[in-house]
């Protein structure tokens, strides 16, 4: 993909991105500092993460998780299974697949925020996962192998991103055949007008 | 489906923002969290079936209206006048 979107949208990736990376790195080292949309602790209970998901992690980590979905209420995550986070931000909903899947299994997590991986690395570090490493990338270019995973997890970043079917199809292209997608994400119920898909401030809020 | 999946299914959907400590434009958009699910195809032969059932055909079925015998009720025996 270029850095100008070659569809409808005439929007500036560079600039999309450098937004995203501002707005979620802020999360990061002030998560109490009150967005437009809920985090933390508070934010995991709505969503249904249950309490012994949580237990043994990162405060840190936790304070920080903003999600808009659960992929583990979709379905728990088996032993030994391999998993891609895309877009692990600060490597919550990666602690808690490296938990689920155990020692025998693998969790890659994928983020393009220098800062945020940093921060997933030190948590995972702090909770003694050796098994979930955190990687530099972009959803449209995962760096990751292909038919290497059993499950693609992803949590509020799948609407960030302008070409959704080249994030999908590299999703496919890490499963394996029949593997599984376990998403959390948002959706829109009335048509957003063209004019607003510019607006790059409307993609963050 | 165009990226090689089936099965996909919206599991669960509510409002997540309302209440968060900024305004934000999701209630203006009826914005809700979702949680989704699909599975890669097992094969190509999987996908092309998956595809297929997506194709919108419209089945040709004559209505009872047509069949009916509208003129039972309108006291004309069918006979013609003499």
């Amino acid at each position: 993909m270029s850095d100008s979107l070659q569809t409808e949208l005439s929007l500036d990736l560079g600039r999309l991105r450098q937004a995203i990376q501002e707005q979620y790195a802020a999360v990061a080292r002030d998560p109490g500092r009150g967005y437009h949309f809920h985090t933390g602790r508070p934010l995991a209970s709505r969503l249904g993460y249950h309490d012994d998901w949580l237990e043994g992690l990162p405060e840190g980590s936790i304070a920080s998780f903003a999600g808009t979905g659960n992929p583990f209420r979709i379905g728990q995550l088996q032993p030994g299974e391999r998993v891609v986070d895309i877009g692990s931000g600060a490597g919550l909903d990666s602690l808690i697949a490296a938990k689920m899947v155990g020692p025998d299994g693998q969790v890659i997590g994928v983020d393009m925020t220098r800062a945020m991986l940093e921060m997933a690395r030190k948590g995972a570090s702090e909770a003694g996962l050796g098994h979930v490493e955190f990687r530099e990338g972009l959803a449209e270019s995962l760096p990751a192998p292909s038919g290497w995973a059993d499950v693609v997890i992803s949590n509020g970043v799948l609407n960030l991103l302008p070409d959704k079917l080249a994030a999908l199809r590299e999703m496919a292209r890490v499963l394996k055949p029949s593997g599984r997608l376990q998403i959390g994400d948002i959706l829109v119920q009335q048509a957003v007008p063209e004019d607003a898909k510019q607006q790059i401030d409307l993609w963050t809020g | 489906m165009a990226a090689g999946f089936v099965d996909f299914e919206i599991t669960w959907q509510a409002d997540v923002f309302s209440g968060a400590p900024q305004a934000s434009s999701a209630a203006e958009f009826g914005t809700q969290g979702i949680n989704f699910r699909a599975r890669k195809a097992a094969h190509e032969q999987e996908w092309y079936t998956a595809m297929a059932s997506l194709a919108c055909e419209v089945p040709i079925k004559l209505t009872p209206l047509l069949y009916a015998d509208v003129y039972s009720d309108a006291g004309d025996t069918g006979e013609s006048e003499p």
